[in-house]
C-alpha cells in the first residue's frame, strides 16, 4: 500500500510546455569561457497566455516597456533557482554570477528571453570540458536545445561560441534518462513544492572542449 | 478431480502471473515503459501545438485529421502514467462491486467530466468573469483539492456502509443480510446470465441485475424503482466519478486557452473533447482490468459461507484505502501549497474578485 500512496499522487510530472533554447560561449581575449549566453523561446501557447496578460496591462506603458519590466521579473524568478543552469568543469562544479544582459521580445509568435550567465571567475579551458544542462526542476517545462523539424537532432546554432581559442569544439549530448532512477525519484525526492524532481533526469547537455 | 482442476485453473495461472510481474519488474520493464510515457506525452504536447497552429493557418480535412488524432492519443497517454483517479476507480470496482458495463460507464462519465471542466474553466472564468488564461489554469489547484476532498468523503462513505452491512449481519442472522447484500452489489452470480439477458461477452461476469448497467449510462438511476441502499450505491458511484472528473488536465485548459486567444476556440473545444475519449479508452481499460481482477479473484476463491460478510470485509478494506489515499493526497496538497508552474513566472495566482494584481505584482495590470 505505501508503494501505491507513494505512487499515486501525480508521480510522473510531464512537461505542459516547452523552451527552444540556444547557448553562445562567450571567451576573453585571454581564451577563458566568461560566459554562457542563452536564448530561450517560449512555446507558442505558453507566449499566448504571458501576452495575454501583457495586452491587459493598462498603465499606459508602451509594450516595450512592458517586456523589459517581464524580463527583470524572469530574471529575479530564475536568480533564486540558479538560472536552471547546472555548470561542471570536469565534472567539478562551477559558480555563477550574476545574470547580465536581459533582453524580452516577441517575435514570430514566441517569447524570447535572451541574457548572459557570467561565470563567477573566467575559465581557462584549455585541456578541459566544461559542461552545463539547463532544465527546471519539476519537469513543468521541458528545456530542450533548437532542434531540426522532427526534434530528433540538435540544430547546429543551438551551441556556439563566441571568439573561441583555436580547436575548441561543441557537443550536445542528448538525455538519456535510467528508468530505474527516474522511477526511485518519482517516489521518494520531493522537491520544495512536493513535486518529484525529475527535470534533471530528461536534460540535455551541452559540452564545451578546448585542446590543451 | 477437484484438487487438480483447482490446480490447473487457480495455481497456473496465479503463478505465471505473479512470475510474469516479477520478471518484469526484475527486468525494469515498467520503469522503461513509464519514461517511455513521458517522453511520448512531451512528444505529443509538441504536436498538440503545431495542429492547432497548422490548423490555424489552413482548416483544411488532413489538418483537423491531425488534430484529432493527436489529441486523442495526448489523452490515452496522459492518463496512461500514474494518477489519484485510476487509484480511486479500480479500487472503487475491486472491492465494491459493479458490473463491466458499470466499470465502462464510470470511467468514460469521469474521463468526459474531465474535457466539459476544462471548458468549463476556460468559459466560465476567462470568457464570462474576465480572468486570464494564466489565472483560470491556477484555479486547477482548487479544482484538484476539491478532487481529493471528495475522494476523502467516497473512502469514508464506503467504510461506513461496510461496517453498517457488517454490524448487521452480525444482528441479523444470516439469510435477510444476504439478500440484502445480493441487491446492493451488483453480483457476480455462479449461475450464468438472468434469463432475458444476451450473454455478455467472455470477459463479463454474468450480472442478473439491470440497473447497475443502465445506470452507468444514463448516470441516473432514479426513474428506477430502487431501495435506499441501491440509491447510496449510485451516489457514491456519480461521487467517484465526481472526484476523478473534477479535476482538469492542466494541459487541456492551455490549449483551450491559447486556442481561445488565436481565435480557434472551437478547435479547442473538439480536440479536448477528442482528448476526453482518449483518456476514456485507458481509464475503461484499467477499470475493465480490475474488473475482469476481482471477478477472476471470486471465482476461485470464494468461500464456501460467509459469502455476504466476506464482501462486506472486502468492500470495508476497498472503502479504508480509499479513504487513506483520499486523505493523504488532501494533507500533502495542504502542505504543498500552489502546484508546479513555470520557473520563469512562478505559479499563476486564481483571484476570485479582481484580476487586475496580476502574477506580476501589484501596480502592473
Amino acid at each position: 500500500m505505501g508503494m501505491l500512496l507513494g505512487a499515486s499522487p501525480a508521480a510522473l510530472a510531464h512537461p505542459h510546455g516547452w523552451v527552444d533554447m540556444s547557448v553562445e560561449g562567450v571567451f576573453d581575449d585571454q581564451g577563458n569561457l566568461t560566459a554562457l549566453r542563452q536564448r530561450w523561446r517560449m512555446d507558442p501557447f505558453y507566449s499566448q497566455v504571458v501576452m495575454e496578460e501583457m495586452a491587459t496591462v493598462k498603465d499606459g506603458t508602451s509594450m516595450a516597456q512592458r517586456l523589459d519590466a517581464l524580463g527583470v521579473e524572469i530574471r529575479n524568478n530564475l536568480a533564486t533557482q540558479h538560472n536552471l543552469t547546472n555548470i561542471t568543469l570536469d565534472g567539478q562544479p562551477v559558480t555563477q554570477g550574476d545574470v547580465t544582459d536581459t533582453n524580452t521580445d516577441y517575435r514570430d509568435d514566441r517569447l524570447v528571453y535572451e541574457f548572459v550567465l557570467p561565470l563567477s571567475a573566467p575559465q581557462p579551458l584549455a585541456g578541459h570540458t566544461l559542461s552545463y544542462r539547463i532544465f527546471d526542476p519539476t519537469y513543468y517545462i521541458e528545456m530542450v536545445h533548437e532542434a531540426n523539424e522532427d526534434g530528433s537532432q540538435p540544430l547546429p546554432d543551438a551551441l556556439k561560441l563566441d571568439h573561441p581559442p583555436a580547436g575548441c569544439t561543441t557537443r550536445i549530448v542528448k538525455a538519456t534518462p535510467d528508468p530505474q532512477k527516474v522511477m526511485e525519484a518519482a517516489m521518494l525526492d520531493k522537491g520544495e513544492n512536493g513535486e518529484p524532481n525529475l527535470g534533471r533526469f530528461f536534460a540535455e547537455t551541452g559540452e564545451i572542449s578546448c585542446p590543451a | 478431480m477437484p484438487s487438480l482442476k483447482m490446480t490447473l485453473r487457480f495455481l497456473v495461472p496465479l503463478a505465471l502471473l505473479i512470475g510474469a510481474g516479477g520478471i518484469g519488474y526484475a527486468l525494469g520493464w515498467w520503469q522503461q515503459v513509464a519514461v517511455q510515457i513521458v517522453f511520448w506525452q512531451g512528444e505529443f504536447y509538441h504536436a498538440l501545438v503545431e495542429a492547432v497552429s497548422a490548423l490555424k493557418r489552413a482548416p483544411d480535412a488532413t489538418a483537423w485529421g491531425v488534430l484529432l488524432g493527436v489529441s486523442f492519443g495526448y489523452g490515452v497517454f496522459h492518463a496512461a502514467g500514474p494518477g489519484h483517479g485510476k487509484v480511486v476507480l479500480s479500487t472503487y470496482l475491486a472491492s465494491q462491486g459493479g458490473a463491466w458495463r458499470r466499470a465502462l460507464g464510470l470511467s468514460v462519465l469521469a474521463a468526459l467530466l474531465q474535457g466539459v471542466m476544462a471548458i468549463a474553466i476556460i468559459g466560465v472564468l476567462v470568457f464570462g468573469l474576465g480572468w486570464l488564461t494564466r489565472q483560470a489554469m491556477g484555479s486547477i489547484d482548487q479544482a484538484e483539492l476539491a478532487s481529493f476532498a471528495i475522494v476523502t468523503l467516497v473512502g469514508l462513505w464506503l467504510c461506513i456502509r461496510s461496517l453498517r452491512r457488517l454490524w448487521r449481519t452480525r444482528h441479523n442472522a444470516g439469510v435477510a443480510a444476504t439478500t440484502s447484500f445480493s441487491s446492493t452489489f451488483t453480483p457476480v452470480t455462479t449461475a450464468g446470465p438472468a434469463p432475458g439477458h444476451s450473454s455478455p461477452g467472455p470477459m463479463a461476469p454474468a450480472h442478473r441485475h439491470a440497473h447497475g448497467a443502465h445506470g452507468a449510462q444514463c448516470g441516473c438511476g432514479h426513474e428506477h424503482h430502487i431501495d435506499p441502499q441501491q440509491a447510496g450505491d449510485w451516489r457514491v458511484a456519480l461521487l467517484t466519478v465526481l472526484s476523478i472528473g473534477i479535476r482538469p488536465c492542466s494541459g487541456a485548459v492551455l490549449l483551450l486557452g491559447a486556442a481561445s486567444l488565436l481565435d480557434q476556440f472551437g478547435k479547442g473545444v473538439v480536440a479536448v473533447l477528442a482528448m476526453s475519449l482518449g483518456t476514456a479508452l485507458t481509464v475503461s481499460s484499467l477499470a475493465l482490468l480490475s474488473v475482469l481482477a476481482r471477478d477472476w479473484v471470486k471465482r476461485h476463491l470464494k468461500p464456501a459461507r460467509g459469502g455476504g460478510q466476506w464482501q462486506a470485509w472486502v468492500g470495508l478494506a476497498g472503502g479504508a484505502l480509499i479513504l487513506v489515499l483520499g486523505l493523504s493526497l488532501t494533507l500533502a496538497q495542504w502542505q504543498r501549497g500552489p502546484a508546479a508552474g513555470p520557473p520563469m513566472l512562478g505559479a499563476p495566482t486564481a483571484q476570485q474578485s479582481d484580476p487586475a494584481p496580476g502574477p506580476f505584482g501589484a501596480g502592473r495590470g
